[in-house]
């Protein structure tokens, strides 16, 4: 228990009478990074601004490093920072202007806490432009920059990507996989692209209309992205029963009367053709395939798929 | 014509769910309710009909009321396209930048016409009700008709104001600008009714009460130059101003 | 969090945001206004050429007609820029407290409140003098500059309630000032009575500033209904602890 950074309960939230979020049991561990993933619509956001004390759960509780937020505020909330949705800032107000605001409100002593986090985001310390100038992209990067001005331990990023060109989202990618490696920071990571998620995270949770599907680690995920020999028969149980006596295969599924998979890719498949025709079995098609991520994501969620 | 009569037919559907701006119509209602206190408590006998609406409907509401809310309404038709940033939109549709700005002005034509037919009601009824007045024929025609005048002018008067929050993403200029343009018009009315575009409406509206005394004898042609020039002025600057919004 | 911080930091929001020049700016057209009016003549002698009447006359039509809407105006934009910008969701995880948050704001708009005041005081003060310099004395000065301070810090108070419910109902925040303007419009009439008068805050707050002739009776009046104005605004912003 004491190695999660965050921890739901049961989680709902509800709008109405629809179920936006349902009892989701969310586990972020320590110094870990977490991808939240999700469709548009999924309760991502939700989720987070629930963790964050933003909107009140309809039901079920969140502990963040153990504890309550409620009557903990003063405690927890300068451990955290968070970026959630697109950044809301002064618009008439500089970049170093807007920071300065909440750097003074938290109570930051450290003087240049401001310029850091600008330079870490790229963006410009002494600099003219005011927020309701600013480029989506520029926007989304001071809003990085406020999540990370007081240091936190925890930091909670939606979409972080949103709206940065590719070089930006590289740079996103090296500077969030950095905070986790060489800061220890644990972060909780929300996307709905898969590729995104899986260079980065150590866990992963999909969720989808508001029921977490999986949760899992990627290293366990990946297991389950593999080459196989996909078989199209007439019959496919009585095949079985060949491959498992002749080859002795005993890594394969059934996908349904007609159509197995042969997780073993090294085996001759001419061999298998002649043994399989001598049972009286007809083969309508052999091919190697390789199931990816996406697939799987494409199998929990129903056939929606992911990205 | 049929573009821009499309357009206004829009900016109705626009105004739905906009509680605010029917809210804004009992404004009518409140010169009518302080009537019946101010002259119950003057206890005039014989209290003339003409006399009372005159209080009650034709004095503070346009002088005051009406273009506060008119203004405050010409700030809520530009504002939220303003601020979701759907100018942008609306030209690559194409829409013409007068076309849209009439648009708005017509809405503000319709707006004060039922305005001051609610204030209209609102002064018999309140008249009647309380036995204050009795009804009259020759009555009633004065006050519809200054009400009818009253409805198409105040809009004129007010496209300044439509302008400025034409050219203004934000809500403050125009809505500032509406206190103080209202209360020079008001101010006006005493030294110089030839100036501001408010004044020079109520010059029109008095034309031919005998009550009214003047140092001169009003000028109506003057008083329309000066509507006509204002207007002509805040049309053309409304369409510099949307043409640069982009 | 210390109010220090918190107030500096809502004079920082400020920045190039028009509100405070367009304060300013209606407090000179005021004083413009005014003196247009002063040009009428009666009995052959113009308005302004009697000793204090553009003083007063500053004071009183400006106070009816114009600043309370003004006040309104300041008080709803201060305290709507955390919608407006979508801000209040970091500023909620810093954490920093709505109420105090929202008092602050509220400091800042009678601060803004007492200066245009001041400013409305310099301007007509400097007329006056340049009018009929002979005629000014130091405890006429005094007794002006009191009767400004007093009658802006109590309309001030007399709007408060409508700045706090708009704060309360958080949508349409700037149609507050419609209804500030209807609510000092009322106090034309509201007047004639002098019950009401020193009961209903805006005429109150003439009272207390010595604008009007004022028994001690309808002072007393006065005073409770623009502190009962105060009081409510601090509960209703108190209120907005529980539900946020
Ligand atoms: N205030 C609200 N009232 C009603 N429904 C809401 C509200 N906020 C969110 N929802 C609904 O909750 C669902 C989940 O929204 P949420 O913003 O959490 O999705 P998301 O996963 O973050 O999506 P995206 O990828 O688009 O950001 C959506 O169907 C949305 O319509
Ligand atoms: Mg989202």
């Amino acid at each position: 228990m004491d190695n999660l950074a965050i921890e739901c309960r049961q989680l709902t939230k509800r709008y109405d009478e629809q179920s936006v979020v349902n009892q989701v049991n969310l586990n972020v561990k320590r110094e870990h990074i977490y991808g939240l993933l999700g469709r548009n619509g999924a309760g991502k956001t939700t989720i987070m601004k629930m963790i964050l004390g933003l909107t009140a759960p309809t039901s079920g509780e969140v502990l963040i490093f153990g504890m309550p937020l409620q009557r903990n505020e003063k405690r927890l909330y300068p451990r955290i920072g968070a970026l959630i949705e697109k950044p809301g800032f002064y618009p008439n107000l500089t970049g170093t202007e807007n920071l300065e605001i909440f750097a003074k409100l938290r109570g930051t002593t450290q003087s240049d806490a401001v310029r850091k986090a600008l330079d870490v985001v790229g963006l410009p310390y002494q600099d003219r432009k005011i927020f309701g100038q600013y480029s989506m992209g520029m926007k989304q990067r001071l809003g990085i920059a406020n999540a990370i001005l007081h240091d936190p331990e925890l930091l909670i990023l939606d979409e972080p990507t949103n709206g940065l060109d590719p070089i930006g989202i590289a740079e996103m990618r090296a500077f969030i996989h950095n905070m986790s490696a060489q800061f220890g920071k644990t972060i909780l990571i929300s996307s709905h692209i898969l590729s995104e998620i899986t260079l980065l995270a150590d866990d992963i949770g999909i969720l989808h209309n508001g029921i977490l599907l999986e949760e899992n680690t990627i290293a366990e995920l990946e297991k389950k992205n593999r080459k196989y020999i996909q078989l199209e028969v007439s019959d496919a149980a009585k095949a079985v029963l060949t491959l498992e006596q002749d080859f002795s295969i005993k890594d394969y599924s059934v996908q349904d009367l007609h159509l197995l998979h042969v997780y073993d890719t090294s085996l001759d498949m001419g061999k298998i053709n002649q043994a399989l025709i001598q049972q009286g079995i007809t083969i309508i098609s052999a091919q190697r395939c390789n199931d990816t991520l996406e697939d799987y994501f494409r199998k929990v969620t129903g056939g929606e798929g992911i990205a | 014509m049929r573009a821009l009569l499309n357009l206004i037919q829009i900016e109705f559907l626009k105004l739905r769910r906009k509680k605010f701006v029917a809210g804004m119509l009992f404004a009518a209602l409140i010169m009518p309710v302080i009537a019946v206190f101010y002259f119950g408590m003057l206890d005039t006998k014989e209290l003339d009909p003409i006399k009372f609406y005159k209080w009650a409907t034709l004095s503070y509401t346009p002088w005051i009321l009406l273009p506060v809310v008119l203004g405050v309404l010409s700030t809520l038709l530009m504002y939220d396209e303003h601020q979701n940033d759907m100018l942008k939109q609306l030209w690559v549709v194409p829409i013409g930048k007068l076309a849209y700005f009439f648009s708005k002005f017509f809405v503000m034509l319709m707006y004060s016409n039922v305005f001051m037919m609610i204030s209209a009601i609102g002064s018999i009824l309140a008249g009647l009700l309380s036995g204050l007045i009795p009804l009259t024929a020759p009555s009633l025609l004065f006050l519809f008709g200054k009400c009818l005048e009253i409805s198409l002018l105040a809009p004129a008067a007010m496209l300044p104001v439509l302008a400025l929050a034409a050219a203004q993403r934000n809500y403050l200029l125009p809505v500032g600008f509406t206190i103080i343009y209202t209360f020079f018009g008001f101010i006006l009315l005493m030294t110089n009714m030839y100036l501001h575009p408010l004044s020079a409406m109520t010059a029109i509206l008095v034309r031919n009460d005998p009550v009214v005394i003047l140092n001169e004898p009003i000028n109506t042609g003057k008083a329309f130059l000066v509507l006509g020039i204002w207007s002509l002025i805040s049309t053309i600057g409304a369409g510099f101003a949307l043409r640069r919004s982009l | 969090m210390k109010m220090r911080d918190l107030l500096w930091a809502e004079r920082r929001k400020l920045r190039r945001s028009n509100i405070l020049l367009i304060a300013f700016f209606a407090v000179i057209m005021v004083a413009i206004i005014v003196y247009a009016q002063g040009q009428f003549s009666y009995y052959g002698k113009r308005y302004v050429e009697v000793n204090e009447w553009y003083m007063t006359a500053a004071l009183s039509l400006g106070s009816l007609y114009v600043l309370p809407a003004i006040i309104a105006l300041t008080g709803t934009y201060i305290i709507q820029l955390e919608d407006q910008s979508d801000t209040m969701k970091s500023l909620a995880i810093v954490p920093v407290s709505l109420p105090r948050m929202i008092r602050a704001k509220w400091i800042v708009t009678a601060v803004i409140t007492l200066a245009l005041y001041l400013i409305l005081f310099l301007i007509t003060l400097t007329t006056e003098a340049i009018l009929h310099f002979p005629l000014l004395t130091p405890s006429g000065i005094l007794s002006f500059v009191k009767q400004y301070i007093i009658q802006g810090l109590s309309l001030f108070l007399a709007v408060s309630p409508i700045i706090a419910l708009a704060a309360k109902m958080r949508k349409g925040y700037w149609l507050a000032f419609i209804f500030a303007e209807g609510y000092s419009f009322a106090a034309l009439f509201v007047g004639m009575q002098p019950t009401i008068s020193a009961v209903y805050p805006i005429t109150a707050a003439f009272h207390v500033s010595g604008y009007y002739k004022t028994t001690p009776t309808q002072m007393l009046l006065s005073i409770c209904s623009l502190a009962i104005c105060g009081t409510l605004t601090v509960a209703i912003f108190h209120q907005l602890k529980q539900e946020s």
